[in-house]
């Protein structure tokens, strides 16, 4: 094309008409999210793990702590401990096979209706499933909600839409369970394992935690709850390596440092992958503790 | 990365469309080329290296065979009587005959190698212990990665050396025609099988498709994933209990597993080769249909003319027609009319090349018994057809019934379908026993109530999955009937105004995401045939 010359009126024609198909397309599914889009957290309007956004039906800006994580975290910090130790309100948001980017997603989400001072973030999930499929799926599902909640139209179609009443549990997200079942392995911090190592989108998942605590003033803190079968030095010295090149505090309870006082005979419910109540007791404990000896968050009792 | 996939729809097709757009056209076939490579190192990684293998072979032997003949032709003008001229003629027949078989060796091998090596090995074990012979090396039951598409590339390059041996168009010069033609990425995954002389100019000629053919183009291709993801994925977990815990259902139940499970074959084969046909028409390429409205046909013969059409058609140019030329089919025939009468003298010389044919056409779709009997079922109920084609002129004659009128018409079409629903069960089915035993409880079951009662409806399909795939199922059948009546996709959609034009394609893509079996709670469904 000559320099200075216009764009024929039939390539004009071609070009505004692609974008006013690109605007339909973006209209239509504008709408299908809006009509799928869960009024409210419960299975039945096809949220998996609905208690995930248990926070948005607590009272506005109540939340001192957040906990995020896999079943790891679910297992391990109980909200209600956490209060009678410390006086600390939490909320755990924690469920298994979370991954890294509805992690950071949720909590997201949750600066949108608390303001807590720390976020607790147990990073076994970001060894998992962080790959660019993942991230793309994740953001995409973010950005068009239908693409999520697309299968609601059964709940329409079938009148169970919910959309009132309070689907918050009382344990407050977390997962107890009373079963017993030892770990007799041993050591299992030296054992080794591939894949100990923060991968691109990893790297952006915690980048993207960091920028979003940081935006709402509040403190990021990792930890990894007491895992026999997950955890072991490499990975520890991954997350180790980049908390202190990030400023970040990391709570390693696998550790000498962090000893909770875990007991593998009696502490887990699984052998060794999940905490059952009593071990959940002892980290919580710790951790409302040291929250408020460290953080200023919540008071230890005389008691 | 499949076709279905959002990777390849949403990120790899549209980048390589507007890239395409703006490299030379010259050069877009090369680039075309290029994208195809990258295509199929994403789906297959080093495997692709079978694929160079295989085009350098082919490529070469047809070229060799053109030189050959080239050659021979001159030699021959050269000769001086007539017994040196056939003389030179059979020479250069023979080594040209020697390239096409070096050629075919070299990709049919692979395939064999790769596909069927460890059934064979299994056999020849089995025979070995049979006769009670020692063990030379143990036996590797493990499975062979495939490359991606090796099953249609294999029977395209084929075509094309069979095609320059018998002088239907000369070799091509160009190694990366040749190339393009194996490794185009729509028809990698399921097909449609592809001929050289239809495909070749197409491929060069670096055409794009702008306006009405890049919308049909595209519209076809989300046709294609609405019957995928509406239909096809959302049948698979009934369909997998149906047939994974058959000993749990009999009668009715057996029914439904055969009809659902051939919703979802149909659904998903064709939406997919829906998907690479419409993806193609962006490129300017027309690939050849695959699908013609199979469940309108009126017996089984027509059924393969009408299902998986590029398949039957290189099976009858490359297998039917070789064989019934073939020097022991013709010694057959004047056996046959010499000693036999009536049917029996037609018959008999039909049946190696039909054998050849229903034998290749189950063995084609795996290295498993059950496929081998597939292609026998379909060849048993056309030998059968033509053994009792009398009786069944003398049957329709003496009811009074008018075999073209529309009351016979339609009783052999639904014939036809039960018979194709039979097959599908065998097809299905985890080996022959399971299918033989899926037939057996056909009729120990009693009534509906299985049906009625809703029970099957608690494994992964609910009652509203199936009203979607009911609707769908009428659409798809609505869309079938008015091609059947010469109202052609494009001509339903297209030319009746922008307005409409964009209607049914937001509607459609509005009804795949909504309606689509895909995210938190279903599992990704590979595509049927490209496991083929």
């Amino acid at each position: 094309m000559a320099q200075g010359s216009k764009v024929p009126s039939h390539g004009r024609h071609r070009i505004l008409r692609g974008f006013a198909f690109a605007g339909l397309v973006v209209a239509v599914l504008a709408a299908l999210s809006a009509i799928t889009y869960p009024l409210l957290p419960t299975t039945t309007n096809g949220l998996y793990a609905p208690y995930i956004y248990g926070y948005r039906l607590m009272s506005e800006d109540s939340l001192d702590v957040f906990i995020i994580g896999d079943s790891s975290a679910q297992c391990t910090v109980a909200p209600q401990v956490m209060q009678s130790v410390s006086g600390i309100s939490s909320y755990n948001s924690s469920s298994p096979l979370q991954t890294a980017a509805v992690s950071a997603e949720v909590t997201t989400e949750m600066f949108s209706y608390q303001n807590p001072k720390v976020v607790i973030y147990d990073v076994n999930n970001i060894f998992r499933d962080t790959s660019a499929t993942t991230a793309v799926e994740t953001i995409a599902q973010q950005v068009v909600p239908v693409l999520r909640y697309h299968d609601n139209w059964k709940r329409i179609l079938a009148g169970t839409v919910e959309t009132g009443g309070n689907a918050l549990t009382s344990d407050l997200g977390f997962h107890p369970k009373t079963d017993v079942v030892p770990y007799t392995g041993g050591d299992y911090m030296s054992k080794t394992t591939s894949g100990a190592f923060l991968s691109f989108w990893a790297r952006v998942y915690l980048k993207w935690m960091q920028r979003v605590c940081a935006e709402h003033g509040a403190t990021l803190i990792l930890i990894s709850s007491p895992n026999a079968k997950e955890w072991n030095d490499a990975r520890h010295d991954v997350i180790a390596d980049y908390a202190q090149e990030n400023g970040l505090t990391y709570l390693d309870f696998n550790t000498a440092e962090c000893d909770a006082g875990i007991d593998w005979a009696s502490d887990t419910r699984d052998g060794g992958d999940h905490l059952n109540v009593a071990g959940a007791t002892k980290v919580s404990t710790w951790l409302a503790t040291w929250l408020a000896q460290n953080k200023s968050v919540g008071t230890v009792s005389a008691s | 990365m499949t076709l279905s996939s959002w990777k390849f729809l949403l990120v790899f097709l549209p980048v390589t469309y507007l890239l395409y757009m703006l490299v030379p056209r010259r050069s877009r076939w090369a680039f075309l080329l290029g994208m195809s490579y990258v295509f199929l190192w994403l789906c297959s990684g080093e495997l692709i290296a079978y694929l160079l293998a295989a085009t350098f072979v082919t490529w070469a032997c047809a070229l060799g065979i053109g030189q050959v003949r080239h050659k021979g032709k001159l030699r021959a003008s050269a000769c001086k009587s007539r017994e040196e001229r056939k003389s030179c003629n059979a020479h250069t027949k023979k080594r040209m005959r020697a390239l096409l078989a070096l050629g075919a060796v070299a990709d049919m091998g692979t395939l064999v190698v790769l596909k069927y090596g460890g059934l064979i090995l299994e056999g020849l074990d089995a025979l070995r212990n049979l006769l009670g012979l020692p063990a030379l090396f143990a036996v590797s039951t493990a499975t062979v990665a495939l490359p991606l598409g090796i099953s249609f590339y294999t029977l395209q390059a084929l075509s094309y050396l069979t095609d320059v041996y018998r002088g239907k168009y000369e070799a091509c010069r160009s190694l990366g025609t040749v190339a393009l033609f194996l490794a185009f990425f729509p028809q990698m995954e399921e097909g449609p099988i592809g001929r050289f002389d239809l495909l070749s100019k197409q491929l060069r000629s670096g055409e794009v498709a702008r306006g009405s053919r890049r919308a049909y183009g595209a519209q076809l291709a989300c046709w294609g994933l609405f019957k995928k993801l509406v239909v096809a994925d959302r049948l698979n977990p009934l369909v997998g209990e149906l047939f994974s815990n058959h000993a749990n259902y009999q009668g009715v139940m057996v029914v439904l597993a055969g009809l659902l499970y051939t919703l979802q074959l149909y659904a998903d084969f064709s939406g997919v080769i829906d998907i690479a046909r419409g993806s193609a028409e962006l490129f300017g390429i027309t690939l050849s249909p695959n699908f013609r409205q199979p469940f309108f046909s009126h017996d089984v013969n027509e059924f393969w003319r009408r299902w998986h059409m590029t398949l039957g058609s290189w099976l009858r140019d490359y297998v039917f027609y070789p064989v019934s030329l073939s020097s022991p089919t013709r010694k057959l025939t004047f056996w046959a009319r010499k000693h036999l009468s009536g049917q029996a003298m037609k018959l008999v010389p039909a049946t190696l090349a039909l054998l050849a044919v229903w034998s290749a056409t189950g063995i084609w779709h795996g290295a498993a018994v059950k496929y081998l009997a597939y292609g026998l079922y379909y060849f048993t109920i056309v030998m059968l057809g033509l053994i009792f084609e009398p009786m069944f002129q003398a049957f329709y004659k003496k009811i009074g019934l008018r075999r073209d009128g529309a009351v016979a018409r339609r009783l052999a079409v639904a014939r036809t379908f039960v018979l194709v629903c039979i097959g599908m069960v065998m097809f299905r089915a985890n080996d022959l026993s399971d299918f033989v035993a899926m037939m057996g409880s056909l009729f120990s079951g009693v009534g509906i109530s299985p049906l009625t009662d809703g029970s099957w409806l608690t494994h992964g399909t609910d009652k509203f999955d199936m009203l979607i795939v009911c609707i769908a199922t009428a659409l798809i059948f609505a869309v079938d009937l008015a091609h059947e009546r010469g109202v052609s996709f494009r001509q339903l959609v297209f030319g009746h105004g922008v307005a409409f034009e964009w209607t049914v394609g937001l509607c459609l893509l509005s009804a795949t995401i909504v309606f689509g079996a895909y995210g938190a709670g279903y599992t990704v469904v590979p595509s049927i045939y490209a496991g083929f």
